[in-house]
Order: C-alpha cells, then structure tokens, then sequence
C-alpha cells in the first residue's frame, strides 16, 4: 500500500514546530514530506500570488505550498492563534490556511489548530481528517512522540545549537562540527526571518565567517523570557515580539559584542517591538543593527551595512580588522 | 615616495577617486574622476593620470571601496576591500583625531557615523531614497543650466531662500519648477534647495542619532559651500570640511591597507598593465539551481581572474584560486 505523503512548507513556524509535525506524522504511518530550502522560483511563486499587504514570510510560506502541491497528496497549513496563554501570534497567521486556500486552490489541506493551552496536549487541535481516520489511542501515542520530541528540539537549542543543527540531531542523529569561540553576537528576529537564509542572504553564515559566535532567541527558554519581561508595564500581547524583546535583554546580559535585528518588511507587530528594542539598545549602550528584508532586498546594501557593523564591533573591541 | 606607497581607490557611482599616500599617512596625490557608468574604464583613467613618478615606486598595499569594490579590487589585485563606512570613518579619524561625527554626502548615498573616544559607535546610511545625495543636485544644477561647481557660491549670494519640499526628489524638483514660474530669483531657489537636502538629510539619515562637535563634513557634496552653510544653520555650529573632503574614502581605503599590512607579506596589486589590459566583464544566470544567481565573471586576457554574486561560491572560489 502506498503511504500517503504529508507535504510540511517549510516556511514560518515551522523552524518551531517542523521537527515535532515531522515525527507525529512518521508515528502515524504517513510520510511527511518537508518542502526544500526557499530559493528564488519558491518567493517568486510567493510574490506572485499573495495579496499586496501580507508580509514576506508569510509570501514565502505561500511559494513553498505553491510549489510543493504537486509533490503530496495532503498539505499541512497551520493555523496558529496562540501558543501561549494571554499571548497570540500574529493575526495574519490565523488566516493562514483560507489565504493558503486562495493560493493553492486545493482542498487537500490538513489544518493544524494552534489555540491557547492546547498546540500539543489535545486531539481538538488535530486536523478532523486525522481524528477520523486513525483509532484514537495511535493518535494519542503518536502525538504524546512528537510532544517528546519537540521538547527535546527546545533542549538541542539551548543548547546552543542552531535549528537546523538540532533538527539534523534529533532526526538524523548527526551532531555538528563546531568551532567555538570567537566573540559572541546575538541576532534577533522571528525566526522565519533568522534560519531562512535565502530571504536573509545567509546572515547566519555571513556572521559565522566574521568569525562570531552567534546566539539566537531560539536558545532562551520561554520561562526566562517571560521572567526578563515581569518588568513591562503592559505584558506584551505578541508571542515573537516578547521573544525578540526578551532574548535581547537576556543577550545583553550574556556581553554579546552587538546585536543584528532582522525584521520583515510590512510586519505590523514589529513596529512597536523594534521601537521598543532601539530605545533598549540606546540605554544599555548595546550597538544595535537592524535591517528591513523584503522581496527587493539590495544585497549591495544589506552586505554593506553588515559588514560595517562587524568592523564597528570589532574596532570598538580592538579585535583585529580582518 | 622612497620608501614605497600605499594606494587607496574608492569607486563611487559617480565619482571614482584614487590616492597616493606615504606610509606615514600622507596623502601625496589624488585624482578624482566622473565614473560615468563605467568603473573599470575611471580606475584605468585614473592610474593613468599618476604619471611616471608614482609608477617607479613600490608598491606597498592596496586599499578598494566603494560600491564597485568587488570588481575593481578583483582587477587590480586589492589587498584590502571594506566598505565605505569603515574607510569613511577611519579617514575622518585621520584627518581629525577629535571628530565625533562624520557627515558624508556622496553621489548615490548618504551616511553618517557617530565617533566617540576615536571609536565609531554607530552609523546611518540612506535607504533606497536618493533625495539627498549628490547625484539630486546633480541633475538639478543639469536642469537650471548651472555648472555644479557654481551650485554653491550661488546658494551663497541668496538672501531670502525659498522653502522647498525636500522629503522626495521628485516633489522637490516639481516644487522648484513652481517657484521659478512664480518668479523667484534663481539663488533663493538654490539656496532653498540646498536647506531642502540639508533636512531631509537631518530627519531620514541622521534621525535619532545625537549629533556633536566637531562634525565632519565629506564626500563630494562638501566642495558646495551652499551646503555646508545650510548645515551650520540648521546644526547650530559649524562644520568642518577636511582637506582631502573628496577623496576621504579612497584615504580611508589607503589607511586601511597600511593597518592591514601585518596580515599580507607583499601586495596583490598587479601593476600598472592593468590600464592596457582588456578587461572582459560578463553575466549570466548561474542554471545549476532553483536559486538562478546572477554571476559575475571578470576576464582579463582572456583568463578568468574572478567571479562573485552566486549564494553556493562555486565561481566565488576561482577568486582565491586566481589571487591567493
């Protein structure tokens, strides 16, 4: 019998929860299927399709689909609301499977609920189709796995290890080369616009061979997060942007060197939270580098302003230039 | 020159500038030239106008920045390439130990960086928007029939400059046809114009950033006293435009070639030929992957000295393979 294939866009939230979908799926007897890295025919087909206002992730998250549709006979579109209690992720994600839907026109979607308290712990958050199609201790077995392995992912994390490289961990069992050392840096972001290197020019690497070690949110806690955060006189009503103000606190903490902030162009949230984090640097005397990806990212540009933040670190630290 | 020079090329969109300095610091020569699209063709100019003096002495180290840094230091065996920021800021340390801020207008791009203690803390730069550069006033002295050497002395002689809207180039040059149909003497308007630049620069470059005494005024703009003037009335204090305004990039270039210079034994540079030498520059779309690169290869002689603008580096790597 042939194994029905689960096609995983790997856009979004799924530097999050890919892992997890991936195991769940396995468990099930399925095949998941995880779309390739994004390159330019992915955010082309994005661009193309989406609505003007939509942000750019979520136009590559379209191009995945667009492009993978063929290759699977179900497509996994999230549907996140919140993944934490009081918190929600942004709007647009909500509506991510009907935007999907307009896109890809199909009706193979398989929505994944994502709603306060019960992302992990609860059949009601599961497809229907899933629900219905295998006997419920499986599905419970195979969702208590993916739960197991999501949080083992966090822990490869915070470990230090950058998400690609805890997947390949967990999944593969490959345990990456490093080389330590070299003056820490902290980049910051959502982390669909951190570990998607096509739409951020590989500014992981490009870090990486200044010779930094980098640190990224994904390697804080939640817990810690929401206690660097107690202080606010308002919590904060977004999910990502609490990480991206929590985790440069907490870097800070840690002597990063300076801090690189890559947002999405049109990201709505994010114009409070990077106001929020410019203030924050100009108090604490944390340099601080924030770059805008969008479609029409100029590499010129992008390339130099990086590399004129690198020289500035360094020069301010007295490493050696080169 | 006895003892051997250092060269510092910065190749701007408009201007490519070329400096011939002493180990001490010095600059001894400068050319600065119109690039008019064609960068290999002004650095070949540009070397060539040296003369025979410059081409006797050794040659210590080579310094490349700018926008066309990567092509023209791939051609001419640069030992250092850094962008124009860092060559902006360490030239402006140079020639003034003190500076606290750098205000650098050039042809495409505007920026500005913060120093405090000798170290630069932070820096800005223009976004897409080209209100504000040189190449505005540019195309508007172009329009008004004005040389742009005279842009400035004629801002000067203004006495009640006109309010021109300066948030966008194309509003403003509309504003200023309004003006001149209205009736207003020319010098107001270019004196208008001037405040227009000075302010849009003020509130889109410089936003947020504290800016203090002494402040460096450079890049070509600097040569229009029309715009120095509107920035000391606007700032409150005046600004300081160095010697070498013109030429800082290609300074700083220079300069930081000589700090490097413990890192590389003998310069790359491949000496002056290169002015002769046919220079093949050539693109396509890389079809080895979804991706679709456009690269760049450069030809020279018909061997192939460097490639870049590929995500993977297979035709970045022919770069160490020719030079390293």
């Amino acid at each position: 019998m042939r194994r029905i294939k689960i096609g995983i866009p790997r856009a979004l939230l799924y530097y999050w929860y890919g892992p997890a979908w991936q195991v769940f799926f396995q468990e099930l007897g399925l095949t998941p299927l995880v779309s390739g890295p994004t390159g330019k025919a992915i955010l082309d087909a994005g661009v193309k399709t989406a609505v003007d206002e939509v942000c750019l992730p979520v136009k590559v998250f379209l191009g995945h689909c667009l492009t993978m549709q063929t290759r699977c006979d179900r497509l996994l579109t999230p549907r996140y609301i919140s993944v934490n209690k009081d918190e929600f992720i942004c709007p647009k994600f909500m509506g991510l499977p009907e935007m999907t839907r307009q896109a890809v026109g199909s009706g193979r979607q398989l929505i994944w609920k994502s709603d306060q308290h019960c992302h992990w712990d609860s059949l009601k958050a599961l497809p229907p189709e899933i629900i219905s199609g295998f006997p419920r201790n499986r599905v419970m077995k195979s969702l208590k796995k993916a739960k197991a392995a999501l949080e083992a992912y966090q822990l490869l994390m915070q470990g230090g290890l950058l998400p690609a490289e805890a997947e390949a961990a967990l999944l593969q069992g490959r345990t990456p080369e490093r080389t330590e050392g070299g003056p820490l840096i902290g980049l910051i972001g959502h982390p669909y616009c951190l570990y998607d290197a096509f739409i951020n020019l590989g500014a992981v690497q490009l870090l990486q061979g200044q010779g930094f070690k980098v640190m990224v949110p994904e390697m804080f806690p939640a817990r810690q997060i929401t206690m660097e955060l107690r202080n606010l006189s308002k919590p904060l009503f977004w999910t990502l942007g609490q990480r991206i103000l929590g985790t440069f606190r907490l870097m800070w903490e840690k002597g990063v060197a300076g801090v690189v902030y890559l947002s999405a162009f049109a990201c709505g949230p994010e114009a409070l939270i990077s106001e929020m984090v410019k203030r924050e640097s100009k108090a604490k005397g944390l340099p601080l580098l924030k770059l805008d990806l969008d479609e029409h990212s100029g590499e010129a540009g992008f390339i130099t302003r990086m590399e004129a933040f690198l020289d500035l670190l360094k020069r301010k630290r007295g490493y050696s230039c080169v | 020159m006895r003892s051997g020079v250092f060269f510092g090329v910065d190749v701007g969109s408009v201007s490519t500038n070329l400096v011939v300095m002493t180990p001490g610091g010095e600059v001894v020569k400068k050319v600065y030239l119109r690039t008019e699209g064609n960068p290999v063709a002004a650095v070949q100019k540009a070397f060539t106008q040296l003369g025979g003096d410059v081409a006797k002495t050794k040659v210590l180290g080579v310094g490349v920045t700018g926008s066309g840094r990567q092509l023209i230091g791939a051609i001419l065996g640069a030992d250092v390439i850094k962008n124009e920021i860092t060559a902006h800021g360490v030239a402006a340390l140079q020639a003034e130990p003190k500076v606290r801020t750098v205000v650098e207008i050039g042809g495409q791009d505007s920026k500005i960086i913060i120093i405090r203690d000798g170290v630069a803390v932070d820096f800005g730069m223009n976004t897409v928007c080209a209100a504000g550069t040189g190449s505005f006033l540019d195309q508007q002295a172009n329009r008004l029939n004005l040389p742009i050497s005279e842009f400035g002395a004629l801002a000067l002689r203004a006495r009640h400059p006109v309010r021109i809207a300066g948030r966008c180039s194309v509003f403003a040059e509309s504003d200023m046809i309004h003006k001149q149909q209205m009736g207003h003497p020319l010098e107001d308007i270019v004196a208008g114009l001037c405040t227009a630049l000075v302010r849009n620069y003020l509130n889109n470059v410089a936003k947020g950033k504290e800016i203090e005494p002494p402040v460096l005024f450079q890049g070509g703009v600097a040569a229009n006293a029309g715009i120095k003037k509107a920035f000391e009335e606007e700032l409150g204090f005046p600004v300081i435009v160095p010697e070498h305004h013109d030429v800082m990039g290609a300074w700083g270039a220079a300069l930081l070639a000589r700090e490097e210079r413990a890192n590389y034994q003998t310069s790359r540079f491949r000496g002056l030929q290169f002015c002769e030498e046919e220079i093949k520059i050539s693109s396509f779309e890389c079809p080895d992957c979804a991706n679709r690169c456009e690269v760049i290869t450069v030809m020279v002689a018909g061997a192939k000295i460097s490639g870049w603008g590929d995500r993977c580096g297979k035709w970045q790597r022919i770069n160490t393979a020719a030079t390293g």
